[in-house]
């Protein structure tokens, strides 16, 4: 019996070190070591038909240049971060690198990325101003808007005729319709709700546009820009699609807001609403099998000019400042902003191209629903107000604490007050640290 | 260096001792140098290293990207302000402390059922060791999360009951609880444990007792409970420790959330969304610090505590 005692003890100071595996702060060694000799590499999130479409576009680049290579790395969405943040820190981040408006500027600002238009490679002459400002920071820009997407809501329409509830005129529809249909369409069809809330920072910064708010102050950089009032009268908005019966489960919310884009709500038609970026009404057709429709968002007057939509940058393209190639890597920036073979592959997917001449090159090539979100777009035009400028930095992680936060509404543990208060006293914590 | 000392020394001369070694021992030392090696070599690049780093940078502002910014102890003491830390301690603790005891009962249950020496027990074995292999891996977590989720196994099984079930993973109030089945399922490991345990009890004193007829219960209190205390306090040590850095499991069934409503942030996985999702990688080391005072505090007491209850029959 006695060995058991030895082993016990060194077990101690094994088990430890064993803790400290855990502690992972350092681990920076590494680093990109081949200098300039044409090897890209290029990082990106998505989807299997994003991976496909992109591996071909890498083709028809690697044929086009001969002796270059790019090499992809990608993954699902916050797996990406984390890799990134990772990467970056041991300075072997990718050439080019997809970025996304909650961390370019946290990237930018802490010199982790390139001023796009020092590059002598990459022709930015084809972007609107207004495409190009969705990546200034400071005197540069940092990141290339891929492309354009709107914040809306998606019905299925199979599941609205189901119900006996027509779908509604976007163009004049109000809050007040939107719970009434959410609440009717639960009531008649049972074990099918009638809206998943969309309770996104998408969502929020819908809510508080048509109250003349941001989410983050522009002038204030640190602070939120709303007033209290109104991120309480959200969460007070979401309750009530709640208790009028119109949403789903609070449970099933949280099990959504944990899981993939396949198994929300949506997508698997529990729900006969849902709000989504533009750019995924193909996914969404081809999660449900379903007739999905693209809406705009209700206001609260039944003017759509109130209703607080705006255009975001879908993805930018960045280079790293990390990286020895950088004039591989704007070229093929290049290829992929102003290249119609690469347009062509892309179509929609990485949202409508802001660059008008390859929107144009794509438009024969697009299917069906490619071709409802282009036009979605167009429509919206006359309405939509100036576009947000990109999260300031340290806001990385604040959709995922808006999610947190409704979560606690909408089970009760807190109150619409408390999680005002708190909610706003968390994101200004993390964004008044950069 | 002692313990080398006793490996190549072992035959011959007391230890202790100094004395010039002879070629060969010299050569002897230097292979089991040699023999070493990697796991020398791992423990200083793997191990040493990081952790003197994650050291240094705890008590720095470190955001991945920028070199760090030297702060003192301005992230320990942001701890005492951190109420979403708090929480994920309570969380860890209560998690610690309802599912190593559930765990351990669980292992030694099946222990002694299987020491009776029934037909086929090395098949039993294998099989009630097997989720001890699995229960850490994500492949688990996410099945878990479809047993456990709204139309998983679990509530179909109760519809057939006529039961409604519940969003178990969803739901704040039992999300923690799926974990904590989660790991008392993973009790194989120290069954194993308990089971060599028990084997090495001289069966002799089963005998004696049995003639002045004592019963099986207290055969059990007195025999074996006693006996088995050494075995008892190497698991509970052990699954301590394990428990209070689980991670994986919490990370799948949330998604990296720790939701619904913190209720499952570990402060492990606190930790790694302060490191890898907000890019506080000082404070985050300043965390896994704590959380290596928390364990090397209850391993002390483990062990302090040990003198009164475990008994080392010899």
């Amino acid at each position: 019996m006695k060995k058991f005692s030895r082993p016990a003890r060194t077990l101690t100071a094994a088990s430890l070190a064993v803790v400290l595996g855990l502690s992972m702060g350092a681990c920076g060694n590494g680093g990109s070591e081949s200098a300039g000799d044409g090897n890209l590499r290029f990082s990106w999130w998505g989807s299997d038909p994003r991976h496909e479409a992109t591996q071909e576009i890498i083709d028809i680049y690697e044929s086009n240049n001969e002796g270059v290579t790019v090499a992809g790395e990608f993954s699902d969405f916050s797996g990406y971060w984390d890799k990134l943040a990772t990467t970056t820190a041991g300075r072997d981040a990718p050439d080019v690198i997809t970025m996304d408006e909650k961390y370019i500027m946290e990237y930018a600002g802490r010199g982790a990325l390139t001023d796009l238009t020092e590059l002598e490679n990459l022709d930015l002459s084809k972007f609107p101003e207004a495409a190009l400002d969705l990546g200034r920071y400071e005197d540069g820009v940092y990141g290339l808007s891929t492309g354009q997407n709107a914040y809306s809501v998606m019905v299925n329409a199979d599941l609205f005729a189901e119900a006996g509830v027509e779908i509604p005129d976007d163009s004049t529809w109000t809050w007040d319709d939107y719970y009434e249909i959410s609440a009717t369409i639960s009531e008649n069809l049972g074990e099918v709700a009638g809206t998943d809330y969309g309770a996104l920072d998408g969502d929020l910064r819908i809510w508080l546009r048509q109250n003349d708010e941001k989410l983050y102050s522009e002038d204030e950089p640190g602070t939120v820009g709303y007033s209290q009032e109104n991120l309480l009268s959200w969460f007070e908005h979401l309750l009530h699609v709640r208790d009028t019966g119109g949403g789903v489960s609070a449970a099933q919310f949280t099990e959504a807001a944990a899981g993939t884009f396949e198994a929300e709500n949506f997508p698997t038609k529990k729900t006969a609403m849902g709000w989504y970026w533009s750019n995924q009404l193909g996914a969404l057709r081809a999660a449900t099998g379903d007739d999905i429709r693209i809406l705009r968002v209700p206001s609260p007057s039944g003017n759509a000019e109130d209703n607080g939509m705006y255009y975001k940058a879908s993805m930018y393209w960045s280079v790293s400042s990390q990286s020895d190639n950088q004039a591989a890597a704007a070229d093929f920036v290049n290829f992929l902003a102003n290249d119609p073979a690469a347009a062509e592959k892309m179509l929609v997917d990485r949202g409508v191209p802001a660059n008008p001449e390859m929107a144009a090159a794509i438009e024969p090539k697009l299917d069906e629903s490619q071709q409802t979100v282009v036009s979605f777009l167009e429509e919206i035009e006359p309405e939509v107000s100036d576009s947000p400028k990109p999260s300031p930095i340290g806001a990385g992680t604040v959709q995922e604490t808006i999610v947190r936060y409704v979560g606690e509404v909408l089970f009760d543990n807190l109150t619409p007050e408390e999680a005002t208060e708190q909610l706003t006293a968390e994101i200004e914590g993390m964004i008044s640290a950069g | 260096m002692s313990a080398l000392n006793e490996m190549s020394g072992l035959k011959k001369e007391p230890r202790g001792k100094k004395r010039k070694l002879t070629a060969a021992e010299r050569k002897e030392e230097l292979v089991s140098y040699l023999f070493l090696a990697p796991w020398l070599v791992g423990l200083a690049i793997i191990t040493i290293g990081p952790m003197a780093a994650s050291l240094y940078l705890s008590f720095t502002d470190y955001n991945l990207l920028q070199p760090p910014e030297w702060t003192g102890l301005d992230n320990y003491l942001r701890m005492f302000e951190d109420t979403r830390l708090q929480n994920s301690l309570g969380v860890t603790f209560l998690y610690v402390f309802v599912s190593v005891p559930l765990q351990l009962i669980a292992a030694l249950a099946l222990a002694l059922i299987l020491d009776r020496g029934m037909r086929g027990l090395s098949f039993y074995r294998s099989v009630y060791y097997l989720p001890s292999l699995l229960g850490g891996s994500v492949a688990i977590a996410v099945l878990w999360r479809q047993i456990f989720g709204t139309s998983g196994l679990i509530n179909q099984l109760l519809a057939l009951v006529g039961i409604e079930g519940m969003g178990w993973i969803a739901d704040p109030s039992t999300a923690l609880g799926t974990l904590m089945v989660l790991n008392v399922w993973t009790f194989g490991a120290p069954m194993v444990i308990f089971l060599a345990g028990l084997r090495q009890i001289p069966t002799m004193y089963y005998e004696a007792a049995a003639m002045d007829g004592a019963s099986k219960v207290r055969q059990f209190t007195t025999i074996t409970a006693p006996l088995l205390t050494p075995i008892i306090f190497f698991n509970l040590v052990l699954q301590i420790i394990g428990a209070f850095q689980s991670f994986t499991q919490a990370f799948v069934v949330s998604g990296g959330t720790g939701g619904p409503a913190d209720s499952t942030m570990f402060f492990t996985l606190y930790l790694y969304q302060q490191g890898f999702g907000n890019f506080n990688m000082g404070y985050a080391s300043a965390m896994a610090w704590l959380l290596l005072l928390i364990i090397a505090a209850f391993t002390f007491i483990n062990f302090i505590a040990s003198k009164w209850w475990v008994f080392y029959d010899d």
